[in-house]
């Protein structure tokens, strides 16, 4: 919901983006964090009710203790911890006292738990935001400018994963010819939404069949078929999703991080991870696998890293075993790539190894797509039922 | 041609601002017309069927 109803364009995108072109350069910030504010709250209450609402509290305090944030300052250790910590409580709560009280009931599970709006997602940018003010590497920017970078409703509730360093220079600048901004991003909407509807919902009507009963009876090739359904379905619905947030900022006149880079045709798993979700998996490699090391260690500790990173990925995908098993085939098959071209070097240019290795990085993502999609049990029995019959 | 083929695609997309070689005498407004009166039907056509994106709230 949100981007495919009315009350997202009418109430919100046609009249914030209009008032801020319209406005001068001091208020626009206030602008969009204002329209931010009012945009969280209508729809976290229609989603999570009065709790939901009150979670506009985590963006405020958050706000309130970036400006503490200096270069080497401990503040931007605290600001990265609460924001870790709040992801943790809201999504990981339930599932990791869980482990702690395996086979018994768990007396810590939240009943009542509840995910705030976008919370996966705007952790993100408050953790960037005090990793590179720690860093030196972000300006602070005034309380506006900051409110306006996390609350930009646009993006809030997933993404594209914006950088503050990107985001203040465009924010300070005054967006001109507005018309092509319009044409740009009303086509770009459009062309969202007619994916989502056209191929990512027609999808979904196929692959709601993924489920214990139909898996056991179906056959082979529909299973296959299946897999491919649910490749292109996810793929088509968050991509359409990217294609309505980086839109709809275009008619603020601002540009926000593209998301998706024809990632089902690319060579090899890293290409894909490059292509796929792509601010996201900057994020990690900036401030999860660069910190670990990244490439200039050791071999065998580039691996143990990348492995890191993409069960990190997984988690955060959901608070389930499966969808770690999802990260960690995808880690597996990286790592798998990263010796691969250690031991051949560089990659053929002739045809035929060139298309088989895009239909072999196709095949080895959508073979993972089970994993993201079914409880690990389910999962299992999908794969015995493909691979056994 | 592939990359003819992409850059023609990401334009009509409204991803890219200069069209590809192959558009470069078409004049924006029919491009633009053709696109937009393509998505509203499709849009229209299969619309309803279901309500949810899925990285939301997950």
């Amino acid at each position: 919901m949100i981007f495919n109803t009315f009350v997202y364009y009418v109430l919100f995108l046609l009249p914030a983006a209009a008032l801020y072109r319209w406005v001068g350069a001091r208020s626009r910030p206030w602008v969009i964090a204002v329209s931010g504010c009012l945009f969280f709250v209508y729809f976290a209450y229609s989603l999570a009710g009065l709790p939901g609402t009150l979670c506009l509290g985590i963006f405020l305090w958050e706000a309130l203790t970036s400006r503490l944030y200096q270069q080497g300052s401990r503040w931007c250790l605290v600001g990265m911890l609460q924001s870790v910590l709040f992801l943790g409580i809201f999504k990981y709560w339930n599932f990791f006292s869980g482990i702690l009280f395996w086979r018994h009931a768990n007396p810590l599970h939240w009943r009542g738990a509840f995910l705030p709006l976008g919370i996966s997602f705007f952790t993100f940018e408050f953790y960037h935001y005090a990793f590179d003010r720690r860093a030196g590497r972000s300006e602070k920017g005034t309380l506006g400018e900051y409110l306006a970078f996390i609350l930009f409703f646009p993006t809030m509730v997933a993404g594209p994963i914006k950088r503050f360093q990107d985001f203040l220079p465009k924010l300070r600048a005054t967006p001109e010819d507005w018309q092509h901004d319009w044409e740009r991003g009303l086509t770009r909407i459009l062309t969202g939404l007619a994916k989502k509807f056209a191929i990512a919902d027609l999808m979904t009507a196929w692959t709601v069949h993924l489920n214990r009963h139909d898996i056991a009876l179906a056959d082979r090739p529909v299973l296959l078929l299946w897999l491919f359904a649910y490749g292109l379905q996810i793929y088509a619905d968050f991509s359409a999703y990217s294609d309505i947030a980086i839109g709809s900022a275009r008619l603020f006149g601002l540009g926000v991080p593209e998301n998706f880079n024809w990632p089902y045709g690319r060579r090899n798993i890293q290409s894909f991870w490059r292509c796929w979700h792509m601010s996201f998996t900057r994020w990690l490699i900036d401030y999860v696998f660069v910190p670990l090391g990244g490439s200039r260690v050791p071999l065998p500790r580039v691996c143990f890293n990348i492995l890191a990173v993409m069960l990190i990925c997984g988690l955060w995908h959901g608070a389930g075993w499966n969808f770690l098993a999802w990260g960690l085939w995808h880690g597996i098959l990286l790592v798998i790539h990263r010796l691969w071209r250690r031991v051949r070097g560089a990659p053929s240019t002739h045809a035929v190894p060139v298309l088989a290795s895009r239909a072999l990085t196709f095949l080895a993502v959508n073979a993972g797509w089970a994993l993201f999609c079914m409880d690990l049990s389910t999962a299992t029995l999908f794969y015995r039922r493909l691979l056994a019959g | 041609m592939l990359t003819n083929l992409r850059e023609t695609i990401e334009y009509l997309a409204g991803q890219r601002d200069e069209p590809g070689p192959w558009l470069l005498r078409t004049p924006t407004w029919i491009s633009g017309s053709i696109v937009w009166l393509l998505a509203i039907a499709l849009i229209y056509c299969f619309c309803g069927q279901s309500t949810q994106f899925t990285y939301i709230n997950f």
